[in-house]
């Protein structure tokens, strides 16, 4: 076959494409049987329907009970243990931190051979730590290893094999032999860190997988065989981890580039946020967006949503954006109920990223500002 | 690439003399045919992956007629969220039953403003008009370390209680005693 033959194929094969996808959306739409048929709205309008109240917050119902200051660069990642109460930090600094979230207290201080970290993780058993970055190794940290005449913890394994920089990183739930990557090249990768190999490659130039830096991980609490990727290509997939030749859904929708991805704490549903200034939520197992999230600004700017977070119930959604806002949204009824942003002793700049503690009670945020941030709610409130 | 070849070397044994022009550069000739063929490999890869996902698509259209509607989701997610307690949404819950979330409040006050200011809504410590305040919440032992540390221009809203086996009363105000249960009890 000729290349012009092969071109023309490849321009019948994309219509085709972009029909069936046409098509697909035509009939999830007849699926759309809340009150508000806009797919946008489907989770709100059923609230609504239902007589559901919003969340709401007073003024001093959600406070700033920590300020975990120690990086000199900004904070590009952060990671709660699964169990105690401690945090680890990436930062444009090069290193990694180990907080003691409760007294404010650092416990390690990790110098990285690679100062251009992206990505931290806990492992469950909050023994090692996993970091990643520009240097497309995923290096592994053993918090009880002594550390070296430099006073330098030392890599316990560097785990390479991916041709793009790293970007996301976390353990697999109760596996500290096990975790899961993304890249800019376009891939995921489950690595056995015991080995150091490639267990699975999800994507990539010869399989069915995302067309663009991959930019998030997030795998589900409940079934830890699933998992679900954002990428620059504006979409999020849904894989299997035994079935690493294609995605099980891929989720269109978004107008930009998909920052991150979160599952819901159900484990059949994942929120996304985007470059678009969207978050949304998507079903798993049909496939439907749910709902989006998005507060219509004065003026033309669009605020890149960074980084999300599910409270424990799933009802508030925290949504960290490029210009400082950090919006505690009710997912129900799809308002923003409170901005941790404009409140007293806020962080001054970029949230980069936000994560719930294991039981719930707490929320911590990093910022380009360099420092943490951890809120809890001290108020009582009915919520109808 | 000989003929190529063949021409530098015929232009070099001719370069000794000073009157002959210099040979152009040399490079390499393109396979006959003009074909590329790198780039037709990766063209037909991006065609079969565009194939493979038009199969992947007349799948999903397939099944997407029997999945559930929306509406069935979102009871899910309503019933979940209903039946899963959160320490950032409050349901009439008094303070003694979610400790969880008390741990960082409780903590907080020694790092609180200069005015040691207590949100009227934070059950934690008591406020100065009432001693009846349920304060287990600091039986948490992350809690207790509060009150030995509490800052002395704040006694008003410093002291942190709990209930304690060492004391008949069943209130403790730890902050006030210099030594740990010995203290006065409200």
């Amino acid at each position: 076959m000729s290349v012009a033959e092969l071109k023309a194929r490849h321009v019948a094969a994309t219509e085709t494409v972009n029909s069936l996808r046409e098509r697909l959306q035509q009939k999830r739409l007849l699926l759309l049987d809340t009150d508000d048929l806009i797919e946008v709205v489907a989770v709100a309008g059923y609230a609504k329907a239902h007589g559901k109240s919003s969340v709401s917050f007073g003024a001093t119902d959600l406070v700033c009970c920590r300020t975990l200051q120690g990086h000199t660069g900004k904070v590009y990642s952060l990671d709660w243990t699964p169990e105690k109460n401690r945090i680890v930090s990436a930062s444009q600094d090069g290193r990694l931190i180990v907080w003691n979230a409760l007294t404010s207290q650092k416990t390690h201080a990790i110098k990285l051979p690679c100062a251009w970290v992206m990505t931290c993780a806990f492992s469950p058993t909050g023994q090692f730590v996993a970091c990643g970055g520009l240097d497309s190794v995923c290096s592994i940290f053993n918090l009880n290893s002594p550390s070296d005449k430099d006073g330098n913890l030392p890599e316990s394994k560097m785990l390479s094999g991916h041709k793009g920089y790293v970007s996301s990183c976390q353990y697999v739930p109760d596996e500290d032999t096990h975790l899961i990557t993304s890249s800019g090249d376009h891939t995921c990768v489950l690595w056995d860190i015991t080995t150091g190999l490639r267990t699975s490659v999800f994507g990539g130039e010869f399989q069915s997988g995302h067309t663009a830096d991959v930019l998030s991980v997030s795998i589900n609490g409940s079934n830890s065989r699933m998992f679900v990727s954002g990428s620059c290509d504006s979409t999020a997939r849904l894989w299997d981890t035994r079935v690493a030749s294609r995605a099980v859904r891929t989720f269109h929708g978004h107008e930009g580039d998909v920052n991150t991805v979160k599952f819901f704490p159900d484990g059949n549903r994942f929120g996304t946020g985007s470059d678009d200034g969207t978050c949304r939520l998507f079903d798993i197992r049909t496939g439907h967006q749910l709902q989006e999230y998005y507060q219509q600004h004065s003026d033309d700017e669009v605020r890149h949503v960074t980084s999300i977070a599910f409270s424990i119930s799933g009802r508030l959604l925290f949504a960290g954006y490029s210009n400082g806002d950090c919006y505690v949204w009710d997912t129900l009824l799809a308002q923003v109920v409170l901005n941790l942003g404009s409140l007293q002793n806020s962080h001054e700049s970029r949230i980069s990223c936000l994560g719930l503690s294991a039981d719930g009670s707490a929320l911590c945020t990093g910022s380009y500002d360099t420092n943490l941030k951890i809120w809890a709610f001290g108020g009582h409130r009915k919520v109808i | 690439m000989m003929g190529g070849c063949s021409n530098s070397c015929s232009s070099s044994s001719s370069r000794g003399s000073s009157s002959l022009a210099a040979p152009p550069p040399w490079c390499p000739k393109s396979p006959p045919g003009g074909l590329d063929l790198f780039g037709k490999g990766r063209q037909l890869v991006k065609v079969q992956i565009l194939e493979r996902e038009i199969g992947l698509l007349q799948e999903e259209l397939k099944t997407v007629e029997g999945l559930q509607p929306a509406s069935r989701c979102c009871k899910e997610l309503d019933d979940f969220i209903g039946a899963k307690p959160d320490p950032f949404v409050s349901r009439n819950e008094k303070p003694h039953k979610s400790s969880c979330r008390w741990k960082w409040i409780c903590l907080s006050w020694i790092y609180c403003s200069s005015e040691c200011q207590k949100p009227t809504s934070c059950a934690c410590c008591p406020s100065s008009n009432s001693h009846r305040h349920s304060c287990s919440c600091l039986e948490n032992m992350a809690c207790q370390s509060c009150c030995k540390i509490t800052r002395p221009s704040c006694p008003r809203f410093s002291f942190c209680c709990f209930n304690s086996s060492l004391c008949n009363r069943t209130k403790v105000n730890l902050c006030c005693s210099k030594t740990l249960h010995k203290s006065c009890c409200l």
